[in-house]
């Protein structure tokens, strides 16, 4: 091995992370430059000033927040109409295919019970207006509730959370 | 008795929050730092663990302990961080003050030091540490990210290469340029060049 690739090698070398023969080889470059000595030496205050680097500590009962909010959602179970619902099916699925949102990658992450689901853009927006198409079956506390469920992704999609309670 | 990451998972499978609070317990430094490091604002970060768990926990049953399940948490952590990246983001008026009063701040020449051959103590020296820090939160993306999985969270190469889709080879590369990188400030500070 050169002295360049050696020199490249030492950082891997300092993290322990070479196999026995390339150790080997290192080290014995190592008793006869000075160069790479003083790389090392370097690297040596790199790795230490890594090592030191502050840590941010986690907001307080942070894990406690994220399970309370997993139960939270997982405790939402809404009765659905399925003949309403199923109406109204032929408008979210125009929607899904017609609108030029089903281009968009993008995700939202909707709580239902048992936990939350990763959903795509169009089909939170296909959901948004069939919801607006239902407001008749359902009562408004219902539809409320529902909304609300949605909320974070219509806010996210700069929908009118007041225009759909008004309404509503 | 302690429980593995592995058993923690299995029993959060199951619907044990006791078991999966345990895990967040485990990994939330990590992955709300790995976070702040992308992401470069507290409150971003803050939001951006929280969801980042959420997805964790929604996703459980396609985890199949392939992978380690710190190398899958955080494939899902930084793929988080990347699409928040691509959102555009509107600052606050308290950042946008912030970030005016930096802009005036008048940029500080170094300290030059005259310690010709490295002293042990030099690694210690606080404006040392401060110097290397700095250049760390001013790394190029992959580089400073690289740094932190490695050095901060503890992943070995493979795990890195597997959280970041990433081959080997590139890990190291990227480590060795991040690392370079440092070395060079060090050394202009050091030699007062």
């Amino acid at each position: 091995m050169g002295h360049e690739e050696i020199q490249r090698l030492l950082h891997i070398y300092l993290d322990g992370m070479l196999d026995e023969t390339q150790r080997a080889e290192v080290e014995s470059h190592l008793r006869h430059c000075e160069d790479c000595r003083r790389e090392l030496d370097y690297l040596r205050v790199v790795a230490r000033g890594i090592e030191t680097y502050p840590l941010l500590e986690t907001p307080p009962n942070f894990a406690e927040d994220v399970i309370s909010t997993i139960k939270t959602t997982s405790q939402s179970r809404y009765a659905l109409k399925p003949i309403a619902i199923l109406l109204q099916l032929p408008k979210f699925l125009l929607i899904t295919i017609t609108t030029n949102l089903r281009e968009s990658t993008d995700y939202y992450y909707i709580p239902i019970v048992g936990g939350v689901q990763k959903t795509k853009r169009v089909i939170v927006y296909a959901l948004y207006s069939t919801m607006d198409s239902l407001k008749t079956n359902f009562s408004n506390n219902f539809l409320s509730v529902l909304f609300n469920v949605f909320r974070d992704a219509f806010q996210d999609m700069n929908f009118e959370p007041q225009e759909f309670s008004r309404k509503v | 008795m302690q429980c593995d990451d592995t058993q923690l998972v299995d029993k959060s499978k199951r619907g044990d929050m006791e078991a999966f609070r345990m895990l967040i317990k485990r990994h939330e430094k990590g992955v709300y730092n790995l976070a702040y490091r992308m992401l470069q604002n507290i409150e971003d970060a803050k939001d951006a663990a929280q969801e980042i768990f959420l997805k964790v926990f929604a996703s459980l049953n396609s985890f199949r302990g392939e992978s380690s399940f710190a190398t899958w948490l955080y494939r899902i952590a930084t793929n988080e961080c990347i699409n928040r990246l691509k959102r555009p983001r509107l600052l606050s008026l308290e950042e946008l003050r912030r970030e005016y009063e930096n802009e005036r701040k008048p940029i500080e020449p170094p300290q030059l030091i005259d310690t010709s051959p490295l002293p042990e103590e030099l690694a210690e020296r606080r404006e040392i540490q401060q110097l290397l820090h700095k250049a760390m939160d001013e790394l190029p993306d992959n580089y400073g990210l690289v740094i932190t999985l490695r050095h901060l969270q503890g992943l070995s190469y493979s795990e890195i290469a597997e959280t970041l889709d990433l081959p080997v080879g590139t890990v190291k590369t990227y480590l060795f340029r991040a690392k370079k990188i440092l070395k060079i400030k060090l050394q202009r500070f050091v030699e007062g060049e």
